[in-house]
């Protein structure tokens, strides 16, 4: 009997110190299996660009799209959260233009923009590891003897190149300097890895005005600065990762526009020429489509791009509020034309690469030409960016629309609301992250890495919407 | 006072969720949780109505058997998804549920006995933070089932070949309720998505079992308990989504409450003292989605399976899983009507790792268990058990679309009171 009791109780304190002991070991800690980064050093990452870099999206930087910027997603998969740090602005973020473009329907997808401004969170955290300043140009990186007028972009308010970002992104004492620059905030933070993503801009503000506003930066000019951005960055002693420069047909803000009116039926390409549709008493006429060019007005044809800014002048003709751009009356003179910076037009005749797409086009194929041999010759990676580009809207267009960048069972087209924000420039949070992957697949293959790739399907899309 | 000593500790040391492996609850018993369940050969009081309704055959007089047990799981989340920095720490909020049964028996012939229980036999409660890295996963989730079964059970005695006893119930989800809700992040700001559904009418199913005791001190047990079909209905709402959703809706979902069966033998080695060891089988596989259809088209919620956003799925693919209880009890105490108890089980999940989610973050576990009883009066007696859960870490990567890559940490302290008249 004794022997019974003193028997269970000893296996009564058994179970309880079973219980004990492996109930309270081994929780607390969690073995985080480090990150095979080959030879490529992520313990000081530093990110320069633009808007692409600065996780820009739907015409402004704000904190829930900056959360999915492409060097902060890298930096998570290197396991570097804690030391990347960004310059984040509360929603609805700082527009570079009249606001975020929002969503106020779904089907279909209807959008406005809200001019209501956010705010600095972090400006205390300066400098920032992310030096993406949506707007900048290549000059910025090195601005030798202030030629790029960085200084007075950033800090005149009077000026008309005016740019908050560089105020928001950069610290004041460099801006105070006479000729302040990118690098410098670089080579101050002593980085072991930068990526390195500028010229974009150096095209895009001509793109995007529809070839009227910025001219595009010489290529010999771009050539110089972008040899001296790399010896610059050569000399911090970091590993570099450079991209290149997406071809402007392969974005949305130029070839969307276009499909989009051609599938609604408001126009109709008809033995080279657009023309468009007239619903009247006897049915739908179709009449030729004038634009405004430098040249004077001339008929649309299949190489010219109604950008997507045109969206609303679109939109108004259809309303009856702006004059069709066509003759009517057939007297030869139109009574309207498409106002020429909402066109990028192209080939028509003139002197072979005279146009608005051709000068675009030839400038970043100089650019990327210069992009890859600066590269290789620093011994940099190159995320051959306009390639990938290129292949998912030769994908697209190939497929009448269908298909897109295919990652993680996902179909993303180049369209806006899946690989391109609203903005039809900027990717949206999971097109970030196909950009950081292709980031990670390069440096796997360069630096004998093995970082994970990012599951594109679990990264939210987080589109803005309007609020009531 | 050791083990009242012991268990402060344990409660001080280790809080940490965790029911039975997917949302079966198994503590339908005070005097079975001593035991860990293992308890369906044994079954000598009306709580055989669930463990084996056999039990009550030749069960004597009128007997009352009730209690709760007091679920506390504990539950960690280590990010290793893309959406946080890696390892970044969630706990789960701290709930504790009541769980409560309620058995009666009444002897009408010498061999017949009739009985009702009242029990939860499945249920699961996980709440996360709102603003936690997995709410576009979940935030919270709560499933309750209250069931009632009519039972009776048969004793063949002078078989010539030993005791043979028999019994069948009627299972009927009499009860049951659904809630659940995690934030929609394709959109910014985020909304909520939340259902709270009741169960839409009684569902019916039944279990039988039998009892054999081919010599005294050894009784062999099989119950088989059926599947019960549930549906649920109620209301979803959409908090902070003004595009793509409408302000309300109505919402409902199929439950298919999985199939079990036990088998069991106990054996008495020593004058008063019981050993049990029971395996029980449950067919998880029949829990292979959980589609909630609306009555109304939700455009962004337009999925391949429903294109015009009337329904949304999300997939389970559960298998089929096993426990293997142990349990033991001792009657001749130098403390008069003193009976203790104490058990060990293993219990399988049946989740696979691609579809674990904080919905219900499951894994294999451990479980241990002591209880009590004291009987106060000749025919009343109080029961006491605990159980505590200790669940395996676990580790998933490369989840479905509703699951987030992590680690999870799980485990539970049940304590359970009750009492047992027999009159």
């Amino acid at each position: 009997m004794n022997y019974l009791i003193k028997h269970s109780k000893k296996l009564l304190s058994l179970v309880l110190v079973l219980a004990l002991v492996t109930s309270c070991k081994d929780y607390q800690d969690l073995d985080v299996e480090p990150v095979d980064t080959g030879d490529a050093d992520f313990s000081s990452y530093v990110a320069v660009g633009n808007s692409l870099t600065a996780g820009f999206q739907n015409n402004a930087l704000y904190e829930s799209g900056q959360e999915y910027s492409f060097p902060n997603l890298l930096a998570r998969q290197v396991n570097q959260s804690e030391n990347f740090n960004q310059p984040l602005i509360s929603d609805p973020g700082i527009s570079s233009a009249n606001g975020r473009i929002e969503l106020t329907n779904l089907d279909p997808v209807k959008t406005e923009t809200n001019s209501s401004m956010g705010s600095p969170v972090n400006p205390g955290e300066k400098p920032f590891t992310n030096l993406g300043v949506p707007g900048a140009v290549l000059v910025d990186y090195i601005n030798p003897n202030n030629s790029g007028d960085l200084k007075g972009r950033a800090t005149n308010e009077n000026h008309p190149a005016y740019n908050p970002f560089y105020g928001l992104v950069m610290e004041q004492s460099e801006l105070g300097k006479d000729a302040p620059n990118l690098h410098n905030q670089v080579a101050k933070q002593q980085p072991s890895f930068i990526t390195f993503w500028l010229g974009n801009n150096d095209v895009l503000g001509f793109v995007t005005s529809g070839g009227e506003g910025q001219s595009i930066t010489n290529p010999n000019n771009f050539s110089q600065l972008y040899q001296g951005s790399v010896q610059a960055m050569a000399s911090t002693g970091a590993n570099v990762v450079v991209y290149t420069i997406p071809d402007v047909t392969s974005i949305p803000f130029v070839f969307y526009l276009r499909t989009q009116l051609e599938q609604k039926e408001v126009i109709r390409l008809n033995e080279g020429a657009y023309e468009l549709a007239i619903p009247t008493q006897d049915g739908t006429q179709y009449f030729d489509i004038h634009i405004q060019t430098n040249n004077g007005t001339r008929i649309m044809r299949q190489t010219d791009f109604p950008l997507l800014s045109a969206q609303s002048y679109f939109d108004q003709v259809q309303d009856g509020e702006v004059t069709p751009p066509i003759d009517s009356d057939g007297d030869g003179t139109p009574e309207s034309a498409i106002p020429d910076q909402l066109v990028l037009d192209g080939p028509a005749g003139g002197p072979q690469g005279s146009s608005e797409l051709e000068q675009a086009a030839g400038a970043i194929q100089q650019y990327n030409t210069t992009i890859e041999n600066s590269a290789a010759s620093a011994g940099f990676a190159v995320v051959d960016i306009n390639q990938i580009f290129a292949e998912t809207f030769n994908a697209f267009q190939s497929s009448g629309g269908e298909n897109g960048y295919q990652t993680n069972g996902l179909n993303l087209r180049p369209v806006p609301g899946e690989l391109f924000s609203f903005d039809g420039v900027h990717p949206t949070n999971r097109g970030s992250a196909v950009i950081a992957n292709e980031t990670i697949q390069t440096i796997n293959e360069t630096y004998g890495a093995n970082i994970d790739q990012i599951n594109v399907s679990k990264i939210p899309e987080g589109f803005p919407v309007a609020s009531n | 006072m050791r083990k009242l000593i012991a268990t402060i500790c344990l409660v001080l040391l280790c809080s940490g969720s965790a029911f039975s492996s997917g949302f079966s609850i198994y503590e339908a018993s005070v005097r079975a949780n001593g035991v860990l369940g293992a308890f369906s050969a044994y079954a000598d009081d009306a709580s055989s109505i669930f463990y084996n309704p056999a039990g009550l055959g030749g069960l004597e007089g009128i007997n009352i058997t009730g209690g709760a047990t007091i679920i506390a799981p504990r539950s960690s989340f280590r990010n290793l998804s893309p959406l946080a920095p890696i390892g970044q720490e969630t706990k789960m909020e701290k709930e504790e549920f009541l769980v409560p049964n309620f058995y009666g028996s009444y002897q009408i012939t010498d061999n017949l006995t009739a009985g009702i229980g009242v029990y939860a036999p499945f249920g699961l409660g996980t709440k996360w933070p709102e603003d936690w890295v997995g709410r576009g996963s979940s935030i919270e989730t709560s499933i309750e089932t209250i069931f009632v079964t009519p039972s009776v059970g048969y004793e063949f005695s002078d078989t010539g070949i030993g005791d043979i006893r028999v019994g069948a119930g009627l299972r009927i989800a009499a009860h049951g309720k659904v809630k659940l809700s995690r934030a929609v992040t394709s959109f910014s700001p985020e909304g909520t998505f939340a259902l709270d559904g009741d169960l839409k009418e009684p569902a019916f199913g039944f279990n039988a079992g039998v009892q054999y005791e081919p010599i005294d001190k050894v009784t062999f047990g099989f119950t088989y308990r059926s599947e019960v079909t549930t549906e649920f209905e109620g209301d979803a709402t959409f908090d902070n989504l003004s595009v793509g959703f409408p302000s309300s809706a109505q919402g409902g979902a199929k439950i298919t409450l999985p199939a079990s069966y036990v088998v069991a033998v106990n054996v008495e080695p020593i004058e008063g003292l019981r050993t049990e060891l029971d395996y029980v089988w449950w067919g998880w596989s029949s829990y292979d989605e959980l589609a909630i259809e609306f009555d109304r088209s939700i455009p962004a919620l337009s999925s391949e399976r429903f294109p015009e956003g009337r329904g949304t799925v999300n997939e389970r693919n559960y298998k089929d899983s096993w426990q293997l209880r142990f349990g033991a009890e001792y009657t001749k105490l130098p403390v008069e009507g003193l009976t203790v108890r104490g058990g060990i089980a293993y219990d399988e999940n049946p989740i696979r790792d691609r579809y674990v989610d904080p919905t219900l973050p499951d894994s294999d576990r451990w479980l241990f268990s002591g209880g009590l009883s004291y009987q106060v009066t000749d025919y009343l007696a109080v029961d006491a058990s605990y159980i505590f859960i200790r669940a395996k870490q676990r580790k998933v990567t490369d989840t479905h679309e509703g699951g987030i890559d992590g680690v999870y940490t799980t485990y539970a302290n049940l304590p359970g009171f009750g009492f047992t008249l027999n009159l």
